[in-house]
């Protein structure tokens, strides 16, 4: 049935902003994670895309996480002689996660969930309705 | 990902119509006998047992799931997905089932 399948594609939207949060949340939780020595790197900020899939057995197109990536700006810097990470001039590299940028992330991530399940709300309730005719 | 299609609510009242037999929708001889006796091969209580049968898979699946989330093995999303489907299903076949009954309570009224 159309409406039961397009429950199972917000579904699977639903999952996808879920890894999309599991992301933002390790990427704000590693926002202070400075290099631990002076020709170590920080921690990489992580992106990820999604990809249009075909679910061969229920012919429906669901959204899937094609790949995590690695963002390939450059880490900060910032000056602290003290620091047993710091580099003969006296620096050390910070992270290049941006919290106003995951902050913008995590907006979205929290719309888009909302929307997919008010899509399967939505659906259930045309069911539902549709089965009270009968009574 | 959880596989919703097999315990559709719509295939379950597909189901149900078939099993009533080839009989035309006015006739008595479609419903069938209570024991299982009569003429035709789908009786009304291979009907009902075959689509709470039905119902009762759904619910399970969702039981399961349910037990597996609180083991924490499964998602979330799955979990509630499984359990609306279990509902729907259950609130289709019992829908579908008043009326059933309510026809064969309306023939066995009827004066003679």
């Amino acid at each position: 049935m159309d409406l039961t399948k397009a429950m199972m594609i917000s579904a699977s939207g639903m999952k996808v902003q879920n890894v999309r949060m599991r992301i933002i949340a390790e990427n704000l939780a590693n926002q202070d994670s400075v290099a631990t020595g002076p020709d170590m790197d920080p921690y990489r900020r992580k992106s990820l895309t999604f990809a249009n899939v075909l679910d061969r057995e229920t012919g429906l197109k669901k959204v899937e996480v094609k790949k995590v990536l690695y963002d390939q700006a450059e880490f900060g810097m910032r000056y602290d002689p003290g620091h047993p990470a710091a580099d003969e001039t006296g620096y050390i590299k910070t992270t290049n996660v941006n919290g106003l940028v995951e902050l913008m992330d995590m907006k979205q991530a929290q719309r888009s969930y909302e929307s997919n399940l008010n899509a399967m709300d939505v659906s259930k309730n045309i069911i539902m309705r549709t089965v009270d005719l009968l009574r | 990902m959880v596989d919703i299609k097999s315990v559709d609510a719509a295939n379950a009242y597909a189901n149900t119509l078939k099993n009533q037999g080839g009989g035309s929708v006015g006739s008595v001889g479609s419903i069938g006998s209570l024991d299982g006796a009569g003429p035709d091969k789908g009786t009304f209580s291979d009907m009902l047992s075959q689509t709470i049968e039905g119902t009762a898979g759904a619910i399970d699946k969702s039981a399961n799931l349910g037990m597996e989330a609180m083991n924490s093995n499964s998602d979330l999303v799955d979990v509630v997905t499984t359990v609306q489907n279990a509902e729907m299903v259950l609130e289709t076949v019992v829908a579908v089932r008043d009326k059933v009954i309510a026809a064969y309570n309306d023939i066995i009224k009827m004066p003679i």
